[in-house]
């Protein structure tokens, strides 16, 4: 008799080896604390970066023999994508830095731990008490932690004095901040004369950290404490879109959109094209490095009168996957890597952060370069790691698709904030329904 | 014996098989079940018959997409595989020919994403080259890629220049295909050098045109790479494309159910215009013997 071996047969039984060849296959064994234990960390950076991370991570093997990390740099582009498909999939890294974006979708998958409890047991490096409370966004729901921030990145304003003094401006940003005056008028008239002067006055980012520094510095709102779009209801929050638009349009701002990726605001700030880019810490080492380059920080400008107003806040946290063998022992190393001590040994020497647990605040304010580092750390204790945008997926990408057309002088302020509030809207009703 | 043939037959196959099975088939079974289901990676499955669907049909980005998208396809398919038989008819009888086959094919070979780079800076409006070069002859050229009018010709125009050596080299195989003894015929006859080509060349490579016309319109539906790295779909979606539409539902949006949506009706789509080709090039594709 001929058996015939039809398609319908050998797929079958090539799955099953599959799986068989595949493993299935048993625990392995983790926990004792005399024994080696293996952890995988994933976080995205540059080579600099990732020698910073580096540190950290050596530090904490130094001081635990038996413990093994291992460092995983993910590339930062998709490195939300490939965190998701591994929790998935039930295979992820045990430790990871989380993107303040991708916070509240990990915290409702639930495959993150929920750490609130072991921060405050005697085998933590470090307690929820010791960071700023503006620090937690969206790690913190409900009164739950399910990240610790690792460092952080307040948005100030960096100036290039040279650009500035060549364009016949005498009283600096920092003698204007002295005096009470550093506001949206002064800094419109200081960008005019940049503008007049043949230089780009301020590059202005679609980012919406930068929407709501100029919101917040006017005392304005995009979104209640419910997480409702508020925009058309609120004339502090409008403005600042009127106020981007005029500047725009008289050529004051420029549209970093408009500039070539690697012809960005950082390296046109250190070729003297420049007068003022706004960014955290992290052009400083680059900044700094260039001897010939003259700058300093000034915090954001408001326009309420106040010396200084919120303004948004970069930042990373570092999760424990639920899945992973070694909980314990991973929290443990969160801990470290976010305490004090952790954070010292990252961001001592280089510094493209400031620190977001209490008490190492000497790593900014010994900076030599520029002058008044100390507006970083009044910049992170005033200001706002937004929480309400980043709940809506996609949301962040729709409105600056939107505001996009308004920073390329293509769409007037009434017409964006129309738009804007529609979508917002609907793609909030959208995720409430859910 | 014969059974022990085919058991081998089927086993040296399996390499490919479980290829095939595990990143295509699955898949797309996959997806086509997704597709009527909401999803946000995690959880619960949730069936929604044809609400997904209903979903884009009603959603203004998805027909943006989809406009967007056709725009490019019909920037590109035309003028794309004019230029290819171009040059294939160029290069088809001169000396050197393997030399210039090279350097036309050069671009096919790199990755989209340095091609990309490259021409984010030729095409930068303040100090891109494409523009000093039209500032030379007096002519300002527009802001290429931050311009909602100028950026799909832009794209356009990129994947013109990357995809035109591979339509080139197709073309060229199909001329040499073309017997000689057929011009020969021609010209005792007198047909001057248009009619030989009108006559003999396109009839006979048409089996070439139309194999390289519906390569090209699937992939022109297919664009995603171009815009992902030089625009990102920008500016305000002018370049936002279906298959960045599946990216961003799903890898960004979280809506699996929703992303697989779309790339079914981009299947349907493509699957019809290839069928409609097929029906009319019973009308113009000649093939021999």
């Amino acid at each position: 008799m001929k058996k015939k071996w039809t398609l319908l047969k050998v797929i079958p039984m090539f799955l099953i080896l599959l799986l068989v060849v595949s493993g299935c296959g048993g625990n392995k064994s983790g926990g004792g604390s005399d024994k080696t234990v293996n952890l995988t960390m994933a976080a995205w950076g540059n080579p600099a970066e990732i020698k910073v991370y580096q540190k950290g991570v050596d530090a904490y093997m130094k001081e635990h023999p038996n413990v093994k990390i291992k460092l995983v740099p993910v590339p930062g582009d998709n490195y939300e994508e490939k965190l998701l498909t591994e929790l998935s999939g039930g295979k992820s890294h045990d430790v990871f830095y989380v993107g303040a974006e991708t916070m509240p979708k990990l915290v409702e998958t639930g495959k993150i731990v929920d750490v609130t409890e072991f921060l405050e047991t005697s085998a933590s490096y470090v307690s929820a008490s010791e960071f700023a409370d503006g620090l937690w966004g969206a790690a913190r729901k409900d009164g739950k932690i399910y990240g610790v921030s690792v460092d952080n990145n307040p948005l100030v304003m960096y100036y290039n004095k040279k650009v500035l003094a060549d364009a016949g401006i005498d009283k600096s940003p920092q003698e204007l901040y002295e005096a009470g005056e550093w506001n949206w008028q002064a800094f419109e008239d200081l960008t005019g004369k940049l503008n007049a002067a043949g230089k780009k006055g301020f590059v202005a980012d679609g980012w919406s950290a930068h929407l709501f520094s100029w919101a917040w510095s006017n005392g304005g709102q995009l979104y209640d404490d419910e997480g409702n779009f508020i925009l058309e209801e609120n004339p502090q929050a409008q403005e600042a879109f009127k106020y981007l638009e005029k500047n725009i349009k008289n050529g004051n701002f420029t549209y970093a959109g408009s500039l070539p990726k690697g012809q960005g605001a950082d390296a046109m700030f250190m070729s003297n094209q420049v007068g003022f880019v706004a960014a955290g810490r992290w052009l400083t080492p680059m900044f700094s490095e260039n001897k010939s380059l003259e700058f300093d920080y000034i915090p954001w400008p408001t326009n309420t009168g106040s010396k200084m107003e919120p303004a948004a806040i970069a930042i990373a946290y570092m999760s424990v996957a639920k899945d992973s063998k070694n909980v314990e022992e991973a929290m443990k190393f969160m801990s470290y890597y976010t305490s004090a001590e952790g954070q010292k040994a990252r961001l001592t020497g280089n510094g493209n952060a400031v620190p977001s647990v209490n008490g190492v605040d000497e790593l900014i304010t010994d900076d030599a370069i520029p002058e008044h580092a100390e507006y970083l750390i009044d910049a992170r204790e005033i200001g706002i790691v937004e929480d309400k945008q980043v709940q809506i997926p996609g949301l962040e990408k729709e409105l600056r698709d939107i505001t996009e057309l308004m920073y390329l002088g293509k769409q007037d302020a009434d017409k964006t904030i129309a738009e804007v509030s529609k979508k917002a809207k609907e793609m909030i009703a959208e995720h409430k329904a859910k | 014996m014969r059974k022990n043939n085919t058991f081998w037959g089927y086993f040296f196959l399996t390499p490919q098989l479980i290829g095939l099975l595990a990143f295509s088939l699955i898949p797309l079974g996959f997806a086509l079940v997704l597709s009527f289901m909401q999803w946000d990676g995690f959880g619960e499955k949730t069936f929604v018959g044809l609400g997904n669907f209903i979903g884009q049909f009603q959603d203004k980005v998805f027909w943006k997409a989809l406009w967007n998208t056709t725009l490019y396809t019909i920037l590109t398919i035309p003028i794309g595989v004019t230029i290819s038989l171009l040059l294939a008819l160029a290069l088809n009888k001169i000396k050197g020919k393997e030399l210039y086959r090279v350097f036309f094919f050069m671009p096919v070979v790199t990755s989209s994403v340095s091609i990309g780079v490259i021409w984010m800076w030729i095409l930068n409006g303040d100090f891109g080259i494409l523009n000093q070069f039209l500032a030379s002859i007096g002519i300002q050229g527009p802001h290429w890629l931050t311009d909602t009018k100028w950026v799909m010709v832009s794209i356009a125009m990129l994947s013109i220049w990357w995809q035109v050596g591979y339509n080139m080299v197709i073309f060229l195989a199909g001329l040499q295909g073309v017997s000689n003894s057929y011009y020969e015929a021609a010209e005792i006859d007198g047909a001057s050098k248009f009619q030989k080509f009108r006559h003999i060349t396109l009839p006979l490579i048409s089996p070439t045109t139309f194999f390289v016309s519906i390569m090209s319109i699937i992939g022109s539906f297919q664009v995603f790479d171009q815009a992902f790295v030089m625009t990102s779909g920008g500016p305000a979606k002018a370049s936002y494309t279906l298959v960045y539409h599946v990216y961003q539902t799903g890898f960004q949006n979280f809506k699996w159910g929703a992303s697989s949506a779309v790339a079914m009706i981009l299947f349907v789509i493509i699957l019809i215009f290839t069928l409609i080709q097929f029906r009319v090039s019973k009308r113009w594709v000649h093939y021999e013997g």
